[in-house]
């Protein structure tokens, strides 16, 4: 990590805090005020999971915490759970960086589409458990869908746009020390 | 060079995880903080908004414009269709209007018969809107005016024609109206022709839902449903909407106010019905000083009874 450059990567701090303040901002516009209809994807978790999965060393946790404490705040819901929620799947997803990094794209796209059904079952059963006030479990799921769809552009994005790549997998020689 | 970058994480990889469980302790916290007090982490959440959403709505102003103008553009193509369309209406409209104005110069008339004022305390604060919640859980707005305003929890916001929601958190230069399409909103309205007393709840859909009506029957699709103003909440008489029944046969209200475009909202001054404090003088010791003692009273009546038909006889 001490060989990538500390610019390089504050570079890269600031430009997904600006996508995350870009994302949040634009759900914030006061464009959409009728109710009903198909649900708008979470761009900002897909922003994070596609991070996550490709460079996981150019994305600190406290930065993810607290962008997404902010959002909370931002966007009404209960304050910090979601939050937690992002973290812990992130962090799953840091543990499991050496398989994902062989993944062909659509099995990528399997696992991101049960993290992020995990998540929302996760948010839809904590804040059943503290009896907060929430939409059903139907409508949240049917966003699951609709998300999964904004993932594979986000990745188009971060790959060709900006140049976040996932490093190559190891093999071969390197492979049994790596995966020790 | 990929390689040697996973060994210089080892180092690290317990502070770090210490670091991620603090983290994940802080927000669960919060979480749980904001379960159990939860009027105060709002306030923080308001606070948040008022810091933000004024500094940025010189980046929002021209995004939100431009995507409006695209709105707009794409309904030039039907042009043509809409032209027609409103020529329609047009014409309906120039009939109404006839029929407005006469009843304008009767209800003036009849008004001026009765000395009817008005009530004057009813005066408003014009806000225009920054942002939504930005989630399709939520159906809010924000307003551009808040405390320093004058702005208080629980006004009534409408735009020029009908009720939009309710002021649910204020801010220093910042108000959130909650629309009456929030799961958690819920406001009393009478349904006019035949004056039952319902609660309009929202539950995410475009057309809130009835609640807790007497009779069904008295209803029909197109009964005007006005603000009932019970819970000395809203001003009464507020218009809300129109009945409207939903396929599955469940009555619902169809909202007055254009929710597609909230761009300024009018949040109405009221504090409320004047509470009642005392009896009045009907009952009570006021009451009781003026009349004699109960034995003699009797009696008293009796005489006057008395007297009374005496009199009434002479004459």
């Amino acid at each position: 990590m001490t060989d990538l450059r500390l610019s390089t990567r504050l570079a890269h701090w600031a430009l997904f805090a600006g996508l995350a303040a870009l994302v949040v901002l634009i759900k914030l516009l006061p464009l959409e005020q009728a109710a009903g209809g198909i649900p708008t994807p979470d761009l900002l978790l897909c922003l994070v999971l596609a991070w996550v999965v490709r460079r996981p060393d150019l994305l600190p946790v406290l930065l993810i915490a607290a962008l997404f404490f902010l959002a909370d705040m931002m966007l009404m819901r209960p304050p910090g759970l979601w939050a937690g929620l992002v973290v812990l799947a992130t962090e799953w997803l840091r543990r499991r960086q050496r398989p994902l990094r062989a993944m062909p794209f659509p099995v990528e796209c399997a696992m991101v589409g049960g993290v992020m059904t995990g998540l929302v079952l996760a948010h839809w059963g904590a804040q059943s458990l503290f009896f907060v006030q929430q939409p059903t479990l139907g409508q949240q799921l049917l966003r699951v869908p609709v998300t999964l769809a904004a993932y594979p552009p986000v990745v188009g994005l971060l790959h060709y746009g900006l140049g976040v790549r996932k490093r190559p997998a190891i093999e071969g020689f390197g492979a049994g020390v790596a995966r020790s | 060079m990929a390689y040697s970058m996973e060994k210089g994480t080892e180092h690290f990889r317990p502070v770090r995880r210490l670091l991620v469980l603090l983290c994940l302790a802080c927000l669960f916290g919060v979480f749980l903080v904001w379960r159990i007090d939860s009027p105060r982490v709002e306030r923080l959440r308001s606070d948040v908004m008022d810091a933000v959403i004024p500094h940025v709505t010189w980046a929002m102003a021209p995004v939100t414009g431009l995507a409006k103008m695209a709105e707009d553009f794409h309904s030039y193509a039907r042009l043509f269709e809409q032209n027609q369309e409103l020529r329609r209406e047009l014409q309906q409209m120039q009939a109404w209007k006839e029929a407005a104005l006469q009843l304008e110069q009767k209800n003036a008339r009849l008004l001026d018969l009765n000395n009817v004022k008005l009530d004057p305390k009813l005066t408003f604060v014009t806000g225009s809107v920054l942002a939504d919640s930005g989630s399709p859980f939520r159906q809010s707005v924000l307003l551009n005016v808040g405390a320093r305003d004058g702005i208080r929890d629980g006004w009534a916001a409408m735009d020029g024609i009908g009720l939009v929601g309710r002021i649910s958190g204020v801010g220093d230069s910042t108000a959130r109206v909650m629309l009456l399409t929030d799961p958690a909103s819920a406001i009393p309205v009478t349904i006019q022709p035949s004056g039952q007393q319902v609660l309009l709840s929202g539950d995410n859909s475009a057309l809130p839902r009835i609640e807790f009506l007497e009779t069904p029957d008295l209803v029909r699709p197109g009964d005007r449903v006005v603000s009932s103003g019970d819970g000395g909440i809203f001003p009464a008489g507020i218009l809300v909407g129109q009945v409207a029944k939903s396929p599955e046969g469940r009555l619902r209200v169809r909202l007055a106010a254009d929710y597609g475009r909230l761009e300024f909202l009018r949040v109405l001054r009221y504090d409320g019905p004047e509470p009642i404090a005392d009896t009045g003088g009907l009952v009570g010791e006021s009451a009781a000083a003026l009349l004699p003692p109960a034995p003699q009273a009797q009696t008293d009546a009796q005489g006057t009874g008395d007297a009374s038909a005496g009199s009434s006889g002479n004459d």
